[in-house]
């Protein structure tokens, strides 16, 4: 595999990675966001 | 509380099949810089939000940013790379970070979450969108342009019907069909189709070409892929009930017991470029969505016949291998089927109707009202029929071992 290859294929894997962590990433942290911010639990 | 999840999948589901015309106008490269952009700001404006309100515009607006990007990596993994076995890797790779993102997320949310604060989980993309930003720059070349005018009337029905329709499907999964909000989403997303249908008829260079649906050469995996992540959301939910509901498990323990599928389908993954360039993609793709439906209902037998965990762990090794089998060949089939000029509508639709056929899959099955034995006796049905679909559409297609002396 060039170099390049290497770099295109990195920088792609990357996106797509950060894009779909996102979708969880904030599962774990809704309590503390909901305390501090003032959520309901419902809302 | 639950919109700050929810509002990104809402604004990447709306705005997918939009944005992979724009992508196809404006450049692949220009709109996966764009989108990075846009998510970096907006990760930077959640970690900074001071309001529930500046949160969830924050989310939304990281949900464009998503949507913005995501069909073009699709597009790019295709272009850079020839059909054979460097595109399975390339295909291979796309799955890995799709299939592990999700985990990954809540392993790193709950770990920056625990260290520094919740504002470090929208912090985080900042450096890595620069960096992804500065990698697309120095190595990502751009690809032809489009001509075309962006027609308004498809990219505004499609919009609204992918809006309506992912809006609908998910509250259904809660509030069941009858909610009245359901069932306005529901019609406002059938009239939408409708309507996107009639505008965009005998459009070549169309928001969502037709052209993709009238024949089962390209809509029978892409329809598979509506049907296959059906099944596979239902599983983990259900798995999840059953684990915490049942046999009372904390979400931790939870994470453990999904970790064997996980892992299977990280492993199995690996090995399909390998697989596909020998096998092609029709048999492995076959073989995969046909092991997913044994592995499911497999789950029903095993929650039906006992209470012990380790019951659930067998058929959930089955399913992760079927899971790595699976989606690689399939992805790799709907983008080497998109005619010419279409790699982008053909990567919107694919990512759209994943989505779209998780929030179906699971407002289906849990509206059912069913046992676990029954839900997951249902759930199998998708993988099933999308095991219909892929096969009768794959047996038009050659396979991938004459397109990588062929066509190019």
């Amino acid at each position: 595999m060039r170099p390049s290859m290497a770099g295109r294929l990195a920088v792609l894997f990357l996106t797509q990675m950060m894009l779909v962590v996102d979708t969880t990433i904030v599962n774990v942290a809704l309590p503390s966001i909901g305390a501090q911010l003032g959520f309901s639990a419902a809302g | 509380m639950s919109w700050v999840v929810t509002v990104y999948a809402l604004f990447f589901g709306s705005l997918i099949l939009l944005s992979g015309r724009i992508g196809a106008l404006v450049g692949a490269r220009r709109a996966l810089l764009t989108g990075a952009g846009v998510f970096v700001v907006a990760s930077l404006a959640g970690g900074l939000a001071s309001s529930p309100g500046m949160l969830i515009a924050a989310r939304a607006f990281q949900g464009a940013g998503a949507a913005l990007a995501a069909p073009s990596v699709l597009v790019l993994l295709t272009a850079i790379t020839k059909p054979g076995p460097q595109r399975a890797r390339a295909m291979a790779l796309f799955v890995l970070a799709t299939a592990s993102g999700a985990a990954v997320g809540l392993i790193i949310g709950g770990l920056l979450t625990g260290a520094f604060g919740w504002r470090s989980v929208m912090f985080v993309n900042v450096p890595i969108g620069v960096a992804i930003i500065a990698g697309g720059m120095f190595f990502l070349q751009e690809l032809p342009r489009q001509s075309q005018k962006l027609d308004a009337g498809g990219a505004f029905t499609s919009t609204l019907a992918m809006a309506a329709a992912v809006y609908g499907f998910t509250v259904m999964a809660d509030e069941g069909v009858t909610h009245p909000p359901v069932m306005i989403a529901l019609s406002v997303a059938a009239v939408s189709l409708a309507a996107l249908i009639a505008v965009e008829r005998g459009n070549p260079a169309a928001v969502m070409p037709l052209s993709f649906f009238s024949s089962l050469r390209t809509a029978g995996p892409l329809l598979a892929m509506l049907l296959i992540p059906a099944g596979q959301v239902c599983y983990l939910y259900f798995t999840t009930l059953v684990t915490q509901q049942r046999l009372g498990y904390t979400p931790l323990q939870t994470g453990l017991v999904l970790m064997p599928y996980t892992l299977a389908l990280i492993l199995s993954n690996q090995l399909t470029p390998l697989l596909v360039t020998r096998h092609g993609e029709r048999l492995i793709g076959s073989v995969g969505i046909g092991g997913l439906t044994a592995g499911i209902t497999g789950m029903a037998w095993a929650v039906y016949d006992s209470t012990a965990v380790t019951a659930l762990i067998l058929p959930s090794i089955v399913l992760g291998i079927s899971a790595g089998l699976t989606f690689a060949p399939v992805t790799g089939m709907i983008m080497r089927q998109a005619p010419d000029g279409n790699s982008a509508a053909a990567a919107s639709l694919l990512q759209g109707l994943q989505q779209l056929g998780g929030a179906i899959g699971l407002s289906v099955v849990i509206g059912g009202g069913h046992s676990y034995t029954g839900a997951f006796l249902t759930t199998a049905l998708f993988p099933l029929i999308a095991l219909a679909l892929f096969t009768g559409g794959a047996l038009r297609i050659d396979p991938l071992t004459a397109t990588s002396k062929g066509q190019s």
